[in-house]
């Protein structure tokens, strides 16, 4: 009963005690923020990294490409686990925007009415998707208007396209075409650079800045190297160019892609990469060879049931024995001619996509290190103050002993203690972080208003609000940590008070 | 009628079985390469009901012999038998579980004998039950008010289940003590609040909440002007009077060691003398007489 009763007597009356709940407050409210903020923006970096991508890649790990996709596509999806496989090829290109912008970027080609069946892509589009989106969040819109929108953005996001805005007769009246002297603008197909390449950005307060309707008359000239025959070298002699206009943006949320990547139509890109199929003349026998077409990457999205871990795996090594399967097949039939490429790579999403999530994960890590390090200054600030509260309570530990209270009695009062500094602490450092991370867009909104602070740039992070949610197991091993680490800290002066000899301690001064 | 004894050393009248008893004890303290010698053979008896006052010279070994008595230190060699059983192996036990373990990096295993230390929590629980302290210096605590510091034995007595069950009971009974100390209007006070005297009733309430067989007092009066100690005192005399009270007196001062039943003068760690019925006048001269 004593324990109790003057634990909580210098819970209240000890305010030097007050400091180490402070610190311990302060390093659970750090700890847990960081950690929820840093750990919502990888779980956002993963879903939007998969957004990107299907669940399982073939991915040729060379811009030669593959053959036989086709093929590998046909048996793909007859597998169980799997629901659709698209190609897609991926290159590095010069574009010119209206002579306004040159710039090196990496292009992608993909069948685009297919690849909303493997990953999330129709969703960055902006014409395509987000225009209604945005459009229904803004203010004074009636709730009907709202679902309308809504409505018809849900239908429009399922019809993705290369489809130009402008009628056929803008574009000739903008490059002032004459027929018959040149190809016709009006043909030209349609581009989808990232947001960022367009320099369409957010401001301080997160509205979306720069898209103007001129966008969509600019023309875009892009530049190709193909692959040569052999397969051996870029082709730099046969550069192609080809004139797109922009049908549309693409904002996936990930700054890499944006300001980084274009988009373009499958065919275009495979006939200006020369990965279509064709036929050759071998340099040193001169006998014909027939090269079938190419892509870089099969993109396949599994069922549902087997997205995640186990199956996702046993899915990978289905699709990896398929295209093993087939290139065998081929090689076997001589419709393989070269044979030094190797098989293309079947990886998970999560494994293509390693390079950016192992960094950021590293980059929680070290965060949640270096401010962990910064909590075990906390357990010697506890150290500190429970050695000079128990010198200061010398006498009086003299005194409880004198009383009758024993040795381990004397202990458990400031073990005690320090468990219910960490339990106080520890609950008080969760309201905080709760409150801060379920409130931090609007402190951070706050502090762009009135001090100009921007800590989380959305021109880089692209991200409309900073993450913030809090993972359960996460939060209690902080807590958990945090009160352990108050009792550690109370642990040697606990010791110290238990074996004092009440007659010394008594005569202390 | 007060009458001094060379000795036999004992302030025991013949009859009755005795509550305390110390046999051939001793200590020692080391300082530095020197080793003083404390105690050197003290024996003593002390019957129920019986007030007896130990005086002696500053470093004469009184405190000492005080918490050797009262389980609050450890003998060197001798007996202490209270109320039928030998304290002085167990403060000897505990003594040693005490002192700082010479391992590095051994504290918590340190923790854990503390603890585990059966003689440690036999020596405390008879200091809770058993006995009673009243200090020169008070020492109550000053977080805690009046009531609470009355308590404090009851509360480390019992767990908080038991203290809870039984708390109106244990508080009328700190009540009935402090209203007969004259305290009952300074129930919710803090120790800061009150005078020397006051702290001196409150610490005697304190001592005597648990109904304690022996009351030990370190110079109780040693702090308190002459009119406050008379108070003190009195309150001794009464507790020994109306409740059959066995106190264990520490003083240098005569007139104190007056109030008590029988005086046991101490010189240079050795039991000197006894006084029966003493006066004030009876124990100066019994000083004197030892050359003090």
């Amino acid at each position: 009963m004593y324990k109790l009763h003057l634990i909580l007597k210098y819970l209240r009356k000890r305010r030097i005690a007050w400091v180490s709940l402070l610190a311990v407050t302060l390093c659970t409210t750090m700890v847990i923020v960081v950690i929820s903020v840093m750990g919502g923006w990888l779980r956002m970096f993963e879903q939007s990294f998969h957004g990107l991508t299907g669940d399982i890649i073939v991915d040729a790990n060379s811009l030669t490409g593959f053959g036989h996709y086709q093929d590998m596509i046909e048996r793909i999806e007859k597998l169980d686990s799997v629901e659709a496989a698209v190609p897609t090829i991926r290159t590095f290109a010069l574009i010119n925007i209206a002579n306004r912008k040159s710039v090196g970027v990496q292009v992608m080609g993909f069948p685009i009415e297919r690849i909303g069946k493997v990953n999330r892509f129709p969703q960055s589009l902006w014409r395509g998707y987000n225009e209604l989106v945005e459009a229904a969040k803004k203010p004074g819109v009636t709730p009907a208007e709202r679902d309308r929108l809504l409505a018809e953005a849900e239908e429009r996001v399922k019809h993705p396209s290369f489809d130009k805005p402008l009628q056929p007769e803008a574009y000739r009246k903008l490059t002032k075409w004459q027929a018959g002297r040149s190809k016709d603008p009006a043909e030209w197909p349609g581009m989808i650079p990232g947001a960022g390449i367009l320099n369409i950005t957010r401001d301080r307060e997160g509205n979306i800045v720069g898209r103007d309707e001129f966008l969509y008359e600019l023309p875009v000239k892009m530049t190709v190297l193909p692959i040569s025959p052999d397969f051996m070298s870029v082709d730099m002699q046969g550069k192609r160019e080809r004139n797109y206009w922009i049908a549309d943006d693409s904002r996936t949320q990930i700054w890499q892609y944006d300001s980084t990547y274009v988009y373009v139509p499958f065919d275009e890109l495979q006939a200006d990469l020369d990965m279509g199929p064709k036929t050759v003349r071998d340099r040193k026998t001169n006998e014909e060879i027939k090269i079938p077409a190419r892509t870089t990457d099969i993109h396949v999205s599994v069922k549902p049931a087997w997205r995640e871990g186990a199956k996702l795996r046993e899915a990978k090594g289905q699709i990896q024995k398929v295209v093993s399967e087939v290139l065998a097949e081929k090689r076997a039939a001589g419709l393989e001619p070269y044979n030094n490429l190797g098989d293309p790579e079947v990886q998970t999403w999560r494994e293509s996509q390693r390079l950016w999530l192992d960094a950021v994960e590293n980059e929680k890590l070290l965060t949640v290190v270096l401010f962990s390090i910064i909590s075990v200054v906390a357990i010697f600030l506890i150290f500190c103050i429970f050695y000079m509260v128990v010198a200061e309570k010398t006498r009086d530990i003299g005194i409880i002993k004198s009383v009758g209270a024993s040795a381990g009695g004397v202990a458990g009062i400031f073990l005690g203690y320090g468990l219910a500094i960490g339990v106080v602490g520890a609950g008080l450092g969760l309201l905080t972080s709760y409150l801060i991370v379920n409130y931090i867009n609007e402190i951070h909104q706050w502090l762009g208003r009135r001090m100009g602070i921007q800590v989380w740039n959305p021109e880089i992070y692209l991200f409309d609000k900073i993450p913030n949610t809090m993972n359960p197991r996460e939060v209690t091993t902080i807590v958990a940590i945090a009160v352990i680490s108050s009792v550690l800290g109370a642990l040697l002066p606990a010791i110290k008070a238990g074996g004092m000899n009440p007659v010394e301690a008594m005569r202390w001064e | 009628m007060s009458q001094a004894v060379q000795s036999p050393i004992t302030t025991a009248p013949a009859a009755g079985k005795p509550i305390l008893r110390a046999r051939g004890v001793r200590k020692t303290f080391r300082m530095g390469d020197s080793v003083i010698e404390v105690l050197k053979q003290i024996d003593l008896t002390l019957q129920p009901g019986e007030f007896v006052a130990i005086e002696g010279r500053s470093g004469s070994g009184k405190s000492t012999l005080l918490h050797i008595l009262a389980g609050l230190d450890s003998a060197d060699a001798g007996i202490v038998d209270f109320d039928g059983s030998d304290i002085a192996p167990l403060a000897a036990e505990a003594s040693r579980a005490l002192a700082r373990s010479r391992l590095p990096g051994a504290e918590l295993l340190r923790l854990l004998m503390l603890w585990a230390n059966a003689a440690d929590r036999r020596l405390a629980d008879i200091r809770n039950t058993q006995f009673g302290f009243v200090f020169q210096f008070y020492h109550l605590l000053p977080e805690l008010n009046v009531l609470e510091n009355t308590m404090l034995a009851p509360m480390i007595q019992h767990s908080w289940l038991g203290f809870r069950s039984r708390s109106a009971e244990l508080r009328e009974r700190a009540t009935s003590i402090l209203n007969d100390m004259g305290l009952g209007h300074r129930l919710k006070h803090r120790p800061n609040q009150l005078s020397g005297g006051e702290r001196q009733r409150v610490a005697i309430a304190r001592a005597l909440m648990n109904k304690p067989k022996i009351v030990f007092a370190d110079e109780p009066t040693g702090n308190l002007d002459t009119s406050s100690g008379a108070e003190v005192l009195e309150l001794f005399r009464a507790a020994v009077r109306n409740l059959d009270q066995t106190v264990v007196m520490v003083t240098h001062d005569p007139t104190a060691a007056s109030y008590a039943d029988a005086v046991v003068f101490l010189s240079d760690g050795r039991v000197v003398a006894t006084l029966a019925d003493p006066t004030p006048d009876g124990v100066l001269d019994a000083l004197r007489g030892q050359g003090a």
